[in-house]
């Protein structure tokens, strides 16, 4: 209830009315306040309820809604380096295969064509199986075709049509941070040193051991069986800082939830009423507002009329 | 024996106007205006004779005036109207900028929350960074801009409603305040021709109320002549004078235009309101509906520098430039929209980082950079915070403004109705004794009768 500052010396009937009608009325804005917080369990429903603090749950608002898109680039970078990962690991598989066939070509069988054929039938077929490795989608996207053609990083002759770099991921204010590799890396360029291509070193190895010449066909157990163990650790490798990264992407994931957690946590207590007060309030301003009804209607019954 | 007679019977006439006073206060005790009236006596001295005086008599009805406590009344009065016409005018402005952080509609006007908008319009960027070559997030982008834009329109349409309704609200109240300035000429005359300063009262009861209107309307200051009528001034400038009365109109003056009240038969004299509603329109009107208007159209404008600018560093995914492309055209809240041509065909969005053919197909590190311009201190989101702090602040002082007006006119006027008001209670206790005279005098008549009938008897 409002105080009046200070009470005139005389008091007239409608000096009274209009004294208790404020007073009431005072009371009912106070109410409605209330009912408005009660209702909508804010404190702030218009930015004059609190200028300073409207601004601030618009900034945590906006705040929240980036952290939860950190969160969801930081998802989707996980998805996408697990899937290079493993994919990289099936690829590596497929390398040590091919080697281990390499290995097991001595002696006799150096000389001979029918082992050779067999073996170059294995190395074909890993090199395609490895051609469609390297090509591997996530979400309609080749993963290892950097930022160019997003159907796929290699033609089926083992060719290269990526370009540019890994694309990255916005994981944090300001932090950017890679989430695949190119084709390259793993399976080298297109030329003699890379893995896939046409004269690449599957591709040669196949073709060294299908010429029926014993020298050829030693090369190729030889200086092809150790540029394939070079380029397989060199994929191993790979798979390993791709695991690495795999790794501190997920950690960034976890802090991204954590900050849209203490976010959401700090709007909620900027906007939201704390219930229990505001339901005391309204409910100790009803009981004064009816106070206040009841000695309007005791002082207006009584008049000196009464008594004439 | 007969002069007593005479006396009783000038009693008599004196009690029954007291109490016809009496009648008259309190039929008039709830009137706007009415001052409560007090019937002068005096004895009458008679000549020669015994010595003894000859009854009573009533000299006029005087009102129980106070010229310090009206001109505060009407002062605090105007002040309260002035505060009210502001408060309510903001209050009505701030409800266009909900305090919420989802993008549904959170008020009775069904404007969403431009800052939960943006949000998520930023947030698409990194959707389209995702998959650069897909259409989908594009179009989504697309529109997100679009209801974007559609929410700053809808909030500078409904500020310029605002505006429109406010210049409505203030002409109706200059024709209403020169309807009351008329009004006060024509009392003046009245009261300059009335015969008794009393017989006057009912028309300064009326120059009264109607001085109190124009205050509330006007913030109008009155000084009352000797001959009881008003001299009307507002903000200096008399615009009555017994009966002379000099309208008022609302005029555009100024770079930039502003919205002012002037002399209507001497256009270049400006009335300045200080009080008053009309003071509270004007302010409105000049000073802080612009003030939201330019702030909105800041955010428009930032939000077109900020996307157009980060696209121009980009390229679509042929390698175009992105400064050929830009989201956004036009200007002001009001102007702003999507770029038809983008629109049609999202591929345009400039999101790639590179403009290598071969190598911008599937980049999405423009956009990547876009969406991380959510943050920028210049951006639209920033200036966004800027307004709803702004016309926070304004109607937080407005309301804590009018808070404190109410309590001081309420305060005038019970200081003022302390003085000239009816108090039924004084005005009852009056009542008792003038009855109790009354009833006395009318025994004094009957006792005189009562002796000169025995003096008649003795005689006959």
């Amino acid at each position: 209830m409002n105080v009046s500052a200070t009470t005139p010396i005389v008091v007239t009937p409608s000096v009274l009315a209009g004294t208790i009608e404020r007073d009431l009325r005072s009371d009912q804005a106070q109410i409605a306040t209330y009912q408005t917080q009660v209702s909508t369990g804010r404190s702030i429903n218009l930015p004059s309820d609190g200028p300073a603090q409207a601004a601030d749950i618009l900034k945590l608002g906006a705040a929240v809604a980036r952290a939860r898109q950190y969160a969801a680039n930081a998802a989707d970078g996980v998805s996408r380096l697990s899937l290079a990962n493993s994919t990289v690991t099936s690829a590596v598989g497929v390398l040590q295969q091919v080697a281990s066939s390499l290995v097991g070509l001595s002696g006799e069988q150096l000389t001979g064509t029918t082992a050779p054929a067999s073996v170059s039938t294995v190395v074909q077929s890993a090199r395609t199986q490895l051609i469609d490795l390297a090509n591997t989608l996530y979400a309609g996207q080749a993963i290892f075709s950097g930022t160019g053609t997003p159907d796929r990083a290699y033609t089926p002759t083992g060719t290269y049509v990526g370009a540019g770099t890994a694309p990255t991921r916005t994981v944090a204010p300001g932090t950017q941070v890679a989430v695949s590799v190119t084709g390259p890396t793993i399976f080298g360029p297109t030329g003699p040193t890379g893995l896939l291509g046409k004269t690449g070193i599957l591709a040669t190895i196949a073709a060294e051991l299908t010429s029926g010449t014993a020298a050829k066909i030693t090369k190729a157990a030889t200086t092809g069986l150790s540029a394939l163990q070079a380029a397989m650790s060199k994929a191993e490798a790979e798979a390993g800082k791709l695991g690495a990264d795999q790794q501190a992407i997920q950690g960034f994931s976890e802090q991204a939830s954590a900050t849209v957690t203490s976010f959401e946590q700090e709007l909620a207590s900027a906007q939201n009423v704390t219930m229990a007060q505001a339901i005391t309030n309204l409910q100790s301003l009803q009981t004064s507002y009816q106070a206040a009804l009841y000695i309007t209607s005791k002082l207006n019954a009584d008049s000196l009329l009464t008594y004439l | 024996m007969t002069q007593g007679l005479s006396i009783a019977s000038s009693s008599i006439a004196a009690e029954t106007a007291a109490i016809d006073t009496i009648a008259q206060n309190i039929a008039n005790a709830q009137t706007p205006g009415y001052v409560a009236e007090t019937p002068g006596l005096s004895a009458v001295p008679t000549p020669g004779g015994n010595g003894v005086g000859d009854g009573v008599e009533v000299t006029g009805i005087t009102q129980a005036t106070n010229a310090l406590l009206s001109a505060n009344n009407w002062q605090a009065q105007g002040a309260l109207a002035n505060v009210t016409a502001l408060q309510q005018t903001l209050r009505s402005a701030e409800t266009l900028f909900p305090v919420g952080t989802t993008s549904v509609a959170t008020s009775a006007t069904g404007v969403s929350s431009i800052s939960a908008e943006l949000s998520a319009f930023w947030n698409s960027w990194d959707a389209i960074s995702q998959n650069p070559s897909s259409s989908a997030p594009r179009i989504q982008t697309v529109d997100d801009a679009q209801s974007l834009v559609v929410s700053l329109h809808q909030v500078a349409s409904q500020l310029t409603q605002i505006t429109t309704n406010v210049k409505a609200q203030l002409s109706e109240q200059v024709t209403q305040v020169n309807t009351l300035l008329a009004k006060v000429g024509t009392l003046n005359e009245s009261i300059a021709k009335a015969v008794t300063p009393s017989g006057a009262n009912e028309l300064e009861d009326q120059l009264n109320q109607v001085i109190g209107t124009l205050a509330q309307l006007a913030g109008v200051s009155a000084r009352m002549q000797p001959d009881g009528t008003a001299t009307i001034s507002i903000g200096g400038v008399t615009v009555v004078q017994e009966t002379t009365v000099m309208p008022v109109k609302l005029a555009s003056a100024g770079t930039p235009p502003s919205t002012v009240l002037e002399l209507a038969t001497s256009p270049s004299v400006e009335v300045p309101a200080t009080n008053g509603s009309v003071a509270g329109l004007l302010a409105s009107l000049n000073r802080y509906l612009p003030k939201y208007h330019a702030e909105l159209d800041a955010v428009a404008t930032a939000l077109k520098t900020t996307v157009n600018a980060q696209l121009a560093k980009g390229y679509t995914a042929t390698g175009a430039s992105g400064a050929t492309y830009p989201l956004l055209v036009g200007t002001g809240a009001l102007g702003l929209t999507v770029n038809t041509a983008v629109a049609q065909n999202p591929a345009l969005i400039a999101a790639s980082g590179t403009s290598t053919p071969a190598a911008a197909v599937n980049d999405g590190a423009n956009a990547q950079a876009m969406a991380e311009l959510s943050t920028s201190p210049t951006g639209p989101s920033s200036r966004y915070r800027t307004l709803v702090q702004d016309l926070g602040t304004d109607a937080q002082t407005a309301n804590d403004q009018l808070g404190a007006a109410t309590a001081v006119a309420s305060q005038a006027q019970a200081a003022l109705q302390a003085v000239t008001g009816v108090d039924v209670t004084e005005q009852m206790t009056q009542l008792l004794t003038d009855q109790q005279n009354f009833e006395a005098s009318s025994k004094l008549v009957s006792i005189m009768s009562a002796t000169i009938q025995s003096l008649e008897q003795a005689i006959a």
